[in-house]
């Protein structure tokens, strides 16, 4: 009997229907692989399992991280936060060799998420950001 | 398979992720974060504000703490948050986490960054506690002129006094300064001092 590993079977029968995207949450078990608290990364504690902390392969978890971080500085400026992610993802993307045209997705779709999403979460952190 | 089925299985993908995004946008909860409570080998971190992200900063995992030493990072864990945040901030203001006639470092004036430069924390960790000192490393991140990340690493001792912890010391005379990261086999990023990797 031969053993089959998880990497031998893709290589004959190709990945999964997700592999292309290389879409990783970073937690494992219900806590982040990284050891930090849930929400140290991409999306918060509630929505850190299923917003990505790696796409097409590239780690965003940093630029998210600041992201969170400016929002919470009490005075910070939405907008600045907001275009800040999105040249951070670009320039991380870069340096973390991405072509252009996955940086700029990746870039495009963080971006439109914390413009349609991050209202609330903006006001919610500068009430606790100012207190 | 050809390009077209290879090109919808993308779409598909792609639509499919991006509509489970949006429907759990329905509810602001998933958005808005208020904290937690964290529970790890019993003990219980209040993952919560003031200082949120600080205290989300802590890697308290994978350190091979027991749980006293668990317990010593929770009850000294409100004022290392408070304390790293007077550091992301400024680094020389006065304040009640730092024990009367302690010197720290400001990590701004070492880098030379601008008020405007927004310095943010990555993780805490490297803990080392006894009974009346903890100590720890924290490496923090900023964006430089070229738009790249920076990262750089400092340490820290805490001591506890009438049951106040409060910084008292670094642990090393000089910082262990920059860290060169790079990702591993799996993708994520990793840091070491660039004093180490050389």
């Amino acid at each position: 009997m031969q053993d089959c590993s998880i990497e031998h079977t893709q290589q004959v029968y190709g990945g999964g229907f997700w592999d292309f995207l290389n879409f990783r949450s970073g937690i494992s078990n219900g806590v982040r692989d990284d050891g930090n608290a849930l929400g140290a990364g991409c999306g918060t504690v509630k929505s850190d399992a299923f917003v990505p902390d790696m796409l097409f392969g590239i780690d965003v978890s940093q630029a998210c991280f600041q992201h969170d971080q400016s929002y919470a500085t009490c005075g910070f400026s939405r907008s600045i936060a907001d275009s800040n992610l999105t040249n951070n993802i670009l320039n991380d993307c870069d340096a973390q060799g991405g072509s252009a045209l996955k940086c700029n997705l990746i870039a495009g779709i963080y971006g439109a998420g914390v413009s349609f999403f991050g209202a609330r979460a903006f006001i919610q952190a500068q009430e606790q950001g100012c207190n | 398979m050809n390009h077209f089925q290879e090109g919808l299985r993308a779409l598909c993908a792609f639509v499919s992720w991006f509509g489970l995004l949006l429907s759990s946008g329905c509810s602001t909860e998933f958005w808005v974060d208020k904290g937690h409570l964290d529970v790890i080998d019993g003990v219980v971190f209040e993952i919560k504000p003031p200082h949120l992200y600080e205290k989300k900063a802590f890697k308290l995992r994978g350190e091979h703490l027991s749980p006293w030493e668990l317990q010593q990072i929770a009850n000294a864990m409100p004022s290392i948050a408070a304390f790293t945040t007077a550091l992301l901030e400024n680094g020389s203001r006065p304040h009640s986490a730092i024990s009367p006639g302690a010197k720290v470092r400001s990590i701004r004036q070492i880098q030379h960054l601008e008020q405007r430069i927004f310095l943010a924390v990555k993780t805490i960790q490297h803990w080392q506690v006894s009974e009346h000192q903890i100590q720890f490393t924290t490496d923090y991140f900023y964006t430089d002129l070229n738009g790249q990340f920076v990262y750089f690493r400092d340490n820290y001792v805490f001591r506890k006094t009438n049951d106040q912890w409060a910084f008292q010391d670094h642990v090393h005379a000089e910082p262990e300064g920059l860290l060169r990261c790079e990702t591993n086999t799996n993708g994520w990023r990793q840091c070491v001092p660039v004093s180490e990797a050389n």
